[in-house]
C-alpha cells in the first residue's frame, strides 16, 4: 500500500489543488485519500489518482447560465480532425478538405453543414470544457481576440498548435457546473484553479489577469452549434 | 535524444492508452499528444528517423491488430509529418501478404497508404471483395485516388441500390474529391448522381449551388467491369458554365494553406 505522503510529496500541485477546492467536499477529500492509500504500487500512483479524478467528474456546483447565454468551446485542430476522421470513416485528408471546405463558406451556409454532418457527433465522449463571456453573454466568442483565447484560457500548446472555436447553447437537461480539481484530472490540475476561472498562461498573464469564467458540462453534440466556426492561424 | 527501443515504447503506450483516455480540456488525446511531439521534431533530424524506425516496428508487432489500433495509428502516420514514403511500400507489402486480415481493419490501412501517397491497381482493388462490399466508401476512397473513377461509380451505385452506403456519406467526401479530382469532379458527380434517391440529388445539387458548381446528370451508369482508365466524364462538362470550367479546372491543390479568408471553392 502507498502511504499519502508520497503523494503529496509526489504530486506537490495536484494535492494542493485538491485541498485549496472549496467544490470539493470533505468526504471527496476523504474517499480520495483512502483510494490513494489503497493503491498496491507507486509506479501507478498517477493513473491511480487519475482513475479517481475521472470517477468523481462533474461534482461542482451547477450555475445558472443567464436567459440566452450561451457557451464558447476551444478545440485543437487537430484533435478535431482525428475525432471526425475517426467518427467518420474518412481519412484526414478528407477531414481537412472537408473543414477547408466549411472554412470557406459563409457563416449561414457553413452552420447548415455542420448541423447536417456532424450534428449527431459528441463534441467529446467525456466532459466538456467551456467558457463563459461575460460582456457578450450570447455570443461568447464577439468581442474576444481570437488567437490570446488559448492563452487567456490556460491551455496547453506548441507555437505550431492550432485551434478551433465555436459557440454553442447546452440542450435542456444538460447543465453547466463550476469545475472542480477532480474535473482537471491529475493531468491538467497544475495549470488549474479553483474559483470557476481559468488561469492564464504566464505569457498572456499581464492582459488576463483575473482569468475567463469557466465550466464543465455533460456530452453536448455538434447540432448544439449556434455559430460558425472560428479558428487560430 | 531518446532511442528506437524508447520510442517504440512510446508510441505503443499513446496506442494501448487512447481508447480509454479521458480528453483533455481542449480535446487532448495521448495519440494527439504524440503527433505533436514528433510534428516538433526536426524532419532531418536522427532523433526524427528513430521515429522512423520505431514506428516500421511498431507496423511489424502489430501487423493483425484490430480497426480501432489501425485507425490510431494512422492517425501518427499521416498526421504527425513523419516522412512517410517507405511505409506506403510496407504497408502494401503487408497487404500483400494478408495482414491485417479483418476487413474494417484492412480497408482503414488501404486507405492509410492511400494518403500517404501509395496507389493500387485496380485488379488488386477488385479482389477486395469483401472491402468492397462492407465498407464500400474506403474502397471508393483508394479507387477515386487511383484515379479508378468508373470503378469508383460502380461501386457507388452498387451500394447506394443496396443500401450499404448512405447519401450523406457521400456528401462528407465532396470536398476530398473535388480537391483530388480537379477538373473531372462533377462530370464524376454526375455520374453517380441519378442512382441517388431524389431528394439526395436536391442536395448535392444544392451543395455544389453553394460553391457556384453545377453538375450535368448522367443518366446511365457503367456497368461493373467496364472500367475505363483515364479521364471518361468529359462529356460531363456540357452545360456547365464557363466561369465554374474555370474554377474546376483550377482547383486549388490539396495543400492549399488555412489562411481563414480564402474559399477554398471560388478561390
Amino acid at each position: 500500500m502507498v502511504d499519502f505522503a508520497v503523494f503529496t510529496a509526489t504530486y506537490a500541485a495536484q494535492h494542493a489543488a485538491i485541498e485549496g477546492d472549496p467544490e470539493i467536499s470533505d468526504v471527496h477529500r476523504a474517499e480520495f485519500r483512502q483510494h490513494i492509500e489503497a493503491c498496491r504500487d507507486a509506479s501507478l500512483l498517477y493513473d491511480h489518482a487519475a482513475d479517481f479524478c475521472h470517477s468523481r467528474q462533474l461534482s461542482g456546483r451547477a450555475v445558472a447560465l443567464s436567459t440566452g447565454e450561451r457557451l464558447g468551446r476551444a478545440h485543437k485542430r487537430l484533435e478535431f480532425v482525428r475525432l471526425i476522421a475517426n467518427s467518420l470513416g474518412l481519412s484526414h485528408r478528407d477531414v481537412e478538405d472537408l473543414l477547408q471546405d466549411w472554412l470557406g463558406l459563409g457563416p449561414s451556409d457553413q452552420l447548415t453543414e455542420v448541423h447536417t454532418n456532424i450534428g449527431h457527433l459528441l463534441m467529446s465522449a467525456h466532459i466538456i470544457w467551456a467558457f463563459r463571456n461575460e460582456t457578450s453573454a450570447a455570443k461568447p466568442l464577439t468581442g474576444v481576440n481570437i488567437p490570446d483565447l488559448p492563452c487567456a484560457l490556460g491551455l496547453q500548446y506548441t507555437a505550431t498548435t492550432m485551434f478551433l472555436f465555436w459557440e454553442f447553447e447546452p440542450p435542456s437537461g444538460v447543465g453547466p457546473h463550476m469545475s472542480t480539481a477532480f474535473d482537471a484530472g491529475m493531468r491538467y490540475m497544475p495549470g488549474w484553479k479553483p474559483g470557476g476561472k481559468t488561469l492564464p498562461n504566464a505569457e498572456c498573464r499581464d492582459r488576463y489577469t483575473e482569468g475567463m469564467p469557466e465550466v464543465v458540462l455533460q456530452p453536448v453534440h455538434f447540432s448544439a452549434l449556434t455559430g460558425h466556426l472560428r479558428w487560430t492561424p | 535524444m531518446s532511442t528506437i527501443e524508447e520510442w517504440t515504447n512510446t508510441i505503443k503506450r499513446a496506442l494501448e492508452n487512447e481508447p480509454k483516455a479521458v480528453p483533455g480540456r481542449a480535446g487532448e488525446t495521448p495519440v494527439g499528444d504524440l503527433i505533436t511531439q514528433i510534428q516538433s521534431l526536426d524532419p532531418g533530424s536522427d532523433e526524427m528517423e528513430a521515429v522512423q524506425r520505431a514506428l516500421e516496428r511498431v507496423i511489424g508487432q502489430n501487423a493483425n491488430s484490430d480497426a480501432e489500433w489501425w485507425i490510431n495509428f494512422s492517425n501518427i502516420l499521416c498526421l504527425s509529418g513523419v516522412p512517410s514514403r517507405d511505409f506506403g511500400l510496407a504497408l502494401d507489402r503487408m497487404l500483400s501478404a494478408g495482414s491485417p486480415a479483418e476487413p474494417k481493419a484492412r480497408a482503414h490501412v488501404y486507405v492509410t497508404a492511400t494518403d500517404i501517397g501509395r496507389r493500387f491497381p485496380l485488379p488488386r482493388l477488385a479482389a477486395e471483395t469483401q472491402i468492397r462490399a462492407q465498407f464500400p466508401l474506403q474502397w471508393i476512397d483508394v479507387a477515386v485516388a487511383g484515379d479508378q473513377l468508373s470503378a469508383a461509380t460502380d461501386c457507388i451505385t452498387e451500394a447506394v441500390r443496396s443500401g450499404t452506403l448512405r447519401t450523406s456519406d457521400l456528401f462528407l467526401r465532396l470536398p476530398g474529391w473535388f480537391q483530388r479530382l480537379g477538373n473531372q469532379f462533377t462530370p464524376f458527380v454526375g455520374s453517380w448522381l441519378a442512382t441517388l434517391p431524389s431528394g439526395s440529388q436536391g442536395g448535392v445539387v444544392e451543395w455544389l449551388r453553394r460553391r457556384g458548381l453545377k453538375v450535368s446528370v448522367r443518366t446511365t451508369v457503367q456497368p461493373m467491369g467496364g472500367y475505363r482508365v483515364g479521364h471518361p466524364y468529359e462529356a460531363g462538362f456540357v452545360g456547365i458554365p464557363a466561369e465554374s470550367r474555370t474554377f474546376i479546372r483550377q482547383a486549388k491543390p490539396r495543400n492549399a494553406s488555412l489562411n481563414g479568408s480564402a474559399n477554398l471553392l471560388t478561390g
